[in-house]
């Protein structure tokens, strides 16, 4: 772990840093990745869900007319 | 007198091994910019602080009054010099209390504040190798036995002269000096100077002026560019090494030109070195002789690295490709880097060199150098021509080479990515990302191996890297230490980029595994 935290340090350039800086630098990449999470893990499933209805009910009701489709929720 | 490795002129002139410039692979760029971004967004949120005075701000600044002024500290030199060369200043200007021979001692120091100031803990680190000294022929040695000429002339002359060479400053070491220069070169006539910047920078002018052109190289030493910013020409500058480059802009030279006037230039300088330092290629040598010919311009050799480094029997880089010495125009080289004195020479012809005594300025003005330091390149260079009766500078020169090579196949081996020609002892590593800088120094100080890392301004922002200078006098067992430590190194810090395949080779073990005949 200790490794791989150093790696870290030395690519992303923070290890010229005072560590008061590192911990700010820290603190700001782990908030945005832990935004990125939550949002992924509220928001994706239904939007998958969402874009799979659309595309089975194009693919399998041909005749259905276009409003019909486009008024469904 | 026994004398060995005469050069005779004219060898078959040999072929050149190429030049490598291998390329990082593309994330390692992403990553370098990346990490100058991150670094470059903190400085300027610490200069946000000192500006609201959160801070206290240990570098100049202007005073109270000077505040509505045409600032002096906002250009990018010293924003970069405040906050990303300030964080790791303690990998430079270290002091070493001891010869800065293939081992050396240093000075241990720490900073309480981040290095803007440092304390000597009074501990010293012992025996720590030397890879950053251009110590290429190992004659930065204090040997009793070896320095006994040097000790008698410092008691018949002392150590200073006070004047001039043109005034009362022309020793007849001096003379000594310059003859034997001359002969170990090949060439008619020659002249020393005291310090190798100076050399190039106050020589230059003397040689050229306004309606010349120079044509340099583009990663030509500041002491070259300098000189040619002085004299007042028309400098063009052509790609590094690159012919076509240069005889594209010699055409365009002839058949225009001076710039408005169309008059023909007076001189056309071409300027090139020998070995560069920050890259370790070689010069090619016989192709700018030809178009030097064919479009009758002079050539200007600047021999600092590659004198007494290169070549058989250590006559530099014209050797080495067995040309004839007369046929550059001006052949400057420094006492610095094989000799291990200090000073710096320019050969030559000899009204060339009659006409800079009086014409240069270093000449007239500077003082004359030091009689040890002169006795000292005596020495040295009668010990590589075997003058003083022994093969020792023989045995030194092969050495240089096979150190050379080995070090530069053993790292090329082990997969980092390594400038330059295979024959230069100058061997840089490349580290490309900025917080490996700081780490890689740091990490070598640790395991006793003190290394010169480069950065902005000196190379390309993205091409930050560590320079190996490799000696005579180290040994097999030193070069392998520091091959063994690069290599446990370069795996813990991950700067193994190349690309090539590398070779496998099995371990070699001590005992054999079958039954010897005995």
């Amino acid at each position: 772990m200790g490794w791989l935290y150093y790696q870290y340090l030395l690519i992303t350039g923070i290890y010229v840093l005072e560590p008061w800086e590192q911990s700010i630098f820290n603190t700001v990449l782990f908030t945005m990745v832990a935004m990125v999470i939550y949002t992924s893990y509220v928001f994706v499933p239904i939007h998958v869900q969402l874009a799979l209805e659309f595309f089975s009910e194009l693919i399998r009701g041909q005749p259905e007319s276009t409003v019909a489709l486009m008024s469904k929720p | 007198v026994q004398k060995n490795g005469k050069a005779d002129g004219f060898h078959q002139p040999r072929v050149r091994g190429e030049d490598s410039f291998e390329e990082a692979p593309l994330y390692v760029a992403v990553l370098t910019y990346m990490g100058y971004g991150i670094v470059i967004l903190f400085g300027y949120f610490r200069d946000f602080l000192r500006a609201v005075g959160l801070e206290k701000c240990h570098q100049a600044r202007e005073r109270e009054e000077q505040k509505d002024f045409v600032p002096l500290y906002q250009d990018f030199e010293n924003f970069y010099k405040r906050n990303l060369y300030m964080r790791v200043r303690d990998n430079w200007n270290r002091p070493i209390c001891s010869l800065p021979g293939p081992v050396f001692d240093v000075m241990e120091r720490v900073s309480d504040d981040y290095n803007w100031t440092f304390r000597l803990t009074g501990r010293t680190v012992e025996n720590v190798i030397n890879m950053g000294s251009y110590n290429y022929l190992g004659f930065a040695e204090n040997n009793v036995d070896f320095l006994k000429t040097v000790a008698e002339e410092t008691r018949q002359y002392g150590v200073g002269v006070c004047s001039t060479r043109q005034e009362l400053g022309n020793l007849s070491i001096h003379e000594k000096l310059e003859q034997l220069v001359a002969e170990f070169l090949g060439v008619e006539s020659a002249m020393a100077f005291g310090m190798g910047f100076a050399t190039n920078s106050m020589n230059i002018p003397a040689l050229v002026g306004k309606g010349c052109l120079i044509l340099s190289d583009e990663l030509n030493h500041t002491s070259l560019i300098l000189g040619a910013r002085l004299s007042g020409a028309t400098i063009r500058v052509f790609k590094h090494n690159n012919m076509q480059s240069l005889e594209k802009m010699l055409k365009e030279a002839i058949c225009s030109g001076q710039p408005r006037t169309h008059r023909v230039w007076k001189k056309i300088l071409i300027m090139v070195e020998g070995i560069y330092s920050m890259e370790g290629s070689l010069v090619r040598l016989p192709e700018i002789l030809a178009l030097k010919k064919k479009y009758k311009a002079y050539l200007y050799l600047d021999e600092a690295h590659s004198i007494g480094a290169v070549g058989p029997t250590g006559r530099g880089v014209i050797e080495h490709f067995g040309v004839d010495p007369k046929e550059v125009d001006v052949l400057m080289g420094t006492f610095t880097k094989s000799f291990g004195a200090a000073g710096g020479y320019i050969a030559g012809k000899k009204e060339l060199v009659d006409y800079l005594r009086s014409h240069s300025h270093s000449a007239v003005y500077a003082t004359a150098m030091s009689p040890p330091v002169v006795e000292q390149i005596i020495r040295a260079i009668k010990c590589i021509m075997g003058y003083d009766g022994t093969t020792e500078g023989q045995r030194r020169v092969r050495q240089l080479a096979e150190n050379t090579r080995y070090f530069r196949s053993r790292l090329k081996e082990m997969g980092f990515i390594i400038y330059g020609n295979q024959d230069s002892p100058v061997v840089p590593l490349l580290l490309y990302l900025p917080g490996k800088v700081g780490a890689f120094s740091r990490a070598m100080l640790k395991r006793k191996i003190g290394v010169v890392v480069v950065g902005f301004p000196a190379t390309p922002i993205t091409e930050a890297r560590a320079r190996f200078c490799v000696s005579a006098a180290h040994t097999r067992e030193m070069l392998d230490k520091v091959l063994q430590s690069l290599d446990e190194l370069g795996d813990d810090i991950r700067v193994k980029f190349s690309r090539h395949r590398r070779s496998y080779r099995p371990e070699l073990y001590d005992e054999t595994d079958f039954e010897l005949d005995s």
